[in-house]
């Protein structure tokens, strides 16, 4: 397999957790979208640093999670992207079930976080331990488990004030 | 919601998400091929519209410095050249630097750290930047009434009225914009310092 097929093959094995990364870090479906293209365009411009013998996603989460710091407070102006089927790049619609209104909640809530809390509570939430999470975040294990109970207090607070 | 019940919501996404329509192998493929525009870029667009004008300027006191006929004059031509220039260059190599980062080769608390770091030179550099542009403009005034051949001692209410309206104009912007750049660098800062928590 060459290396472009190989690199597509990954992404499209860990799409899932580029979509977490761009809703999260975006307030808007144009910029979420420029984000998603950002993204797969920095993590195939340093392929060649990947050391295999690391899992593909934990590489991935670091060079997504530092492109989307990079984005940050884009422009509402609308600049020139790779033309995309919008239809092709459809992310969940939000349905009116019990379901859906705790994801949406939950976003809402994580979206008021910092960006190192934020970071942090998204790592947790896709079943990293705390060992995976410090390597990916640079910060020691006993410091993330003091941010950790912190974001929970925080997270508490903050569902409790929005109900 | 307990973290629990936030971490059986996030996993019922993961399901949706897994389900969900993606992008093709092709669009994928095309996302590495061309570069696309990255959010800073608008910044980027603004500041490259901005230095052409600046060059413009200075092209046209170059030009017309010849015709500047006052000693007083020619030394703020000079100058006026001098920050129509160096401003503009200073400005996109700031900018450039914000933007130049290898973001596999940081760790995410790095990363924060990094640009926060940068944003906030960049920022400091804007505010500079109004001030000078302040003084510019105080200094490309009469250099250009003298280029026009038009005596400002002459001109109705220059003094009593155009440049003083025109300085407090510019005055009330600056304000505004530091006062932008000062909200942005305070919330810059506290990112940092949430950094050592």
């Amino acid at each position: 397999m060459n290396k472009k097929k190989e690199f597509v093959a990954m992404i499209k094995e860990n799409e899932g957790l580029l979509y977490k990364i761009t809703t999260l870090y975006t307030q808007d479906r144009d910029d979420r979208e420029d984000l998603y293209q950002e993204i797969v365009y920095q993590l195939w411009k340093s392929y060649h640093t990947f050391k295999k013998d690391s899992k593909p996603s934990t590489w991935m989460y670091r060079v997504a999670l530092n492109t989307a710091i990079y984005h940050l407070k884009k422009s509402k102006r609308k600049v020139s992207t790779v033309p995309l089927d919008n239809e092709n790049l459809r992310f969940p619609d939000s349905r009116d079930t019990f379901e859906e209104e705790q994801i949406q909640t939950l976003y809402m809530q994580i979206q008021k976080l910092s960006l190192m809390e934020k970071g942090i509570i998204l790592l947790y939430l896709e079943g990293k331990n705390h060992e995976e999470i410090a390597i990916i975040v640079g910060l020691s294990v006993s410091n993330i488990g003091t941010r950790m109970s912190r974001i929970r207090e925080k997270l508490k607070t903050q569902m409790n004030k929005a109900n | 919601m307990e973290l629990e019940e936030m971490k059986a919501a996030w996993q019922a996404l993961s399901e949706k998400v897994e389900k969900q329509e993606k992008p093709t192998h092709k669009m994928i493929e095309k996302m590495t091929e061309q570069k696309f525009r990255s959010g800073t870029n608008s910044i980027f667009y603004s500041e490259i519209l901005g230095s052409i004008i600046c060059f413009a300027a200075a092209l046209f006191l170059i030009v017309n410095f010849h015709s500047i006929d006052q000693q007083v004059m020619q030394v703020f031509g000079a100058v006026c050249i001098g920050l129509l220039i160096a401003l503009p260059v200073i400005s996109l190599i700031t900018l450039r630097q914000l933007r130049k980062v290898n973001v596999s080769l940081l760790s995410y608390a790095e990363a924060i750290q990094t640009f926060t770091l940068k944003k906030i030179r960049f920022q400091n550099f804007q505010k500079l930047n109004i001030a000078l542009a302040l003084f510019l403009m105080v200094l490309f005034l009469p250099v250009l009434m003298d280029i026009l051949g038009k005596d400002i001692s002459q001109t109705p209410y220059f003094w009593s009225m155009v440049f003083p309206l025109g300085v407090g104009f510019f005055i009330g912007f600056a304000i505004w914009v530091m006062k932008h750049y000062n909200n942005a660098l305070r919330r810059a800062e506290e990112v940092l310092s949430e950094l050592d928590k």
